[in-house]
């Protein structure tokens, strides 16, 4: 297990070594959130309620989507469709490590020094213009919480490993991800909250693992859920984990068929 | 010349790309589908956000959308390259030819995939006109083109000033998301800013304010004519500073090749 902890361990030291890129994307990470919050701010100057929210539990909302957003891993399909169309892939299949855990773990250390340094940039940012006075957290259900953000970060990194595995298979690769990557960021509740779309929408898309990685993480947090509610979405998530699983697993088998490349 | 040479020869690599092309229209397909999906979302619950209707605003993200499709059309492929070029020290190479290193650094390649993408939010533009007012005038239409490509020129300039910090700094891949972050700013009514960030903070998003935000004023007739000045003299502004800017970071230049 120490060699996937050292993935970790690198990822922190290389956010340490390049320090402007690691803080500049944090500053505009915050930057973003700013802007979504002064959008929803004016919407409540105009009205108490938007659906079921209220100022609020919208700016909450946003803040944690965020937070969730940061522990999606599917853009991990860029790097794994990288390694495959460039051929780089033939070394790390190489190496005596699982190659789906190495990644997982490195990615999981570059969003740990993400959110420790985001989360100290927020609350130094935030209260200068008077934004984080908004946000409420309902801490009772933050084991829930953690448990979410890791099933979450499950289900989007085999999503990632999916989507990035279609380059063994598809020439246009690149095109197809950035399409994934727009359905994938409005299912998972990025532009708007889930339960805004009409009702019977709202519920087949919450069941829908997209949800997993940033909607309902987010939900739990804002108090919306009783633990009923959040139970059965843990058992519909973990149903989404095993079948992804399997389909990436079978994906990743078929797709080495495929696989060639020369030198590296 | 070299524009046109620069143009042909991506021409010619788009043409083998062919499928490239086709799923990039379903890319924005896609995108303007939940953008507008989006908007009639919130607007179930709205009339409006601060004076802007649910057309205006789909006018408004349409809008970023084509300053998006020629800014990564026209310039983005050339910044990637600089960039990548200063890492693996192939800047040596393009500071030898025969021509202005801002021009190669900004202009040559071209990804006609993404210019193309501008039809899309065109379309949707000129299918929701008629829905937000009842007359146009053509000096709006004619102010309001200019001022799209001169907030494509902006966000150029823009980047290209960050982008240069690749002379300084070793790794700056992350400074992609600065893009993202600016087009979230401009798909967005001016006004929300203003009652927040008044002062200092208003003046330091003056360049992102004027990008998409007036242009879509002009042409909706929510602001009159005498505002563009701010946003073509903006662009100057930030052209002449990407000049001056390059001067320098150039002097601190070490080729790493050869």
């Amino acid at each position: 297990m120490n060699k996937y902890f050292e993935g970790i361990k690198i990822q922190v030291l290389s956010a340490y070594q390049f320090r402007f890129n690691t803080v500049t994307n944090l500053f505009f990470w915050n930057l973003n959130i700013i802007a979504a919050f002064m959008f929803w701010m004016v919407i409540f100057q105009q009205n108490d309620i938007v659906g079921q929210y209220n100022r609020q539990e919208m700016l909450t909302f946003i803040l944690l989507i965020k937070v969730t957003s940061m522990f999606a891993f599917h853009m991990i399909c860029i790097q794994i469709s990288q390694l495959i169309k460039e051929g780089g892939l033939s070394y790390h299949l190489l190496l005596p490590q699982n190659f789906f855990l190495q990644l997982y773990y490195k990615t999981f250390g570059s969003k740990i020094v993400d959110l420790f340094l985001a989360l100290i940039l927020f609350t130094l940012i935030m209260p200068v213009i008077g934004i984080l006075q908004g946000v409420s957290i309902d801490f009772s259900k933050i084991g829930y919480f953690i448990i979410a953000i890791i099933i979450g970060s499950i289900i989007s990194y085999l999503i990632g490993v999916i989507v990035g595995i279609l380059a063994f298979f598809v020439q246009e690769v690149f095109s197809i991800i950035w399409i994934v990557l727009v359905v994938i960021n409005f299912l998972s509740g990025q532009f708007i909250p889930l339960d805004l779309f009409p009702d019977r929408i709202s519920t087949i898309v919450t069941l829908l693992p997209f949800s997993s990685f940033g909607f309902f993480p987010a939900r739990i947090l804002i108090g919306g859920l009783n633990t009923t509610d959040i139970l059965r979405y843990f058992i519909v998530y973990l149903g989404w984990c095993g079948i992804l699983l399997l389909f990436s697993h079978w994906l990743w088998k078929q797709g080495l068929k495929k696989y060639t490349s020369v030198g590296a | 010349m070299l524009f046109i040479e620069g143009f042909k020869i991506s021409l010619m690599r788009y043409m083998v790309h062919r499928t490239n092309f086709i799923l990039m229209w379903v890319q924005n397909l896609v995108h303007i589908g939940f953008t507008l999906a989006s908007m009639e979302f919130i607007y179930y619950y709205l009339d409006d956000i601060m004076g802007w209707n649910k057309y205006e605003m789909i006018i408004l993200i349409s809008t970023t959308q084509v300053i998006n499709a020629i800014y990564r059309g026209m310039i983005r492929p050339n910044h990637s390259r600089f960039t990548h070029s200063i890492k693996d020290g192939t800047f040596d190479f393009m500071l030898l030819k025969p021509v202005k290193s801002i021009f190669s650094m900004n202009i040559g390649n071209f990804d006609f995939s993404s210019f193309l993408g501008m039809i899309l939010p065109i379309t949707v533009i000129f299918l929701y006109i008629p829905k937000t007012t009842s007359f146009l005038v053509w000096t709006n239409i004619a102010m309001y083109s200019v001022l799209v490509f001169n907030g494509a020129l902006i966000v150029s300039a823009l980047m290209f000033l960050i982008y240069c910090m690749s002379f300084i700094f070793i790794q700056v891949d992350r400074l992609e998301e600065i893009y993202y972050t600016i087009m979230s700013i401009i798909e967005k009514p001016r006004e929300i800013y203003a009652g927040v960030l008044s002062g200092i903070g208003m003046v330091a998003l003056i360049p992102l304010m004027v990008i998409a935000g007036i242009p879509t004023e002009i042409l909706l007739g929510k602001t009159d004519l005498s505002n563009s000045v701010w946003c073509i003299g903006t662009a100057i502004f930030l052209i002449a500073l990407s000049f001056v800017n390059l001067k320098a970071v150039l002097n601190k230049y070490q080729g790493a090749s050869s």
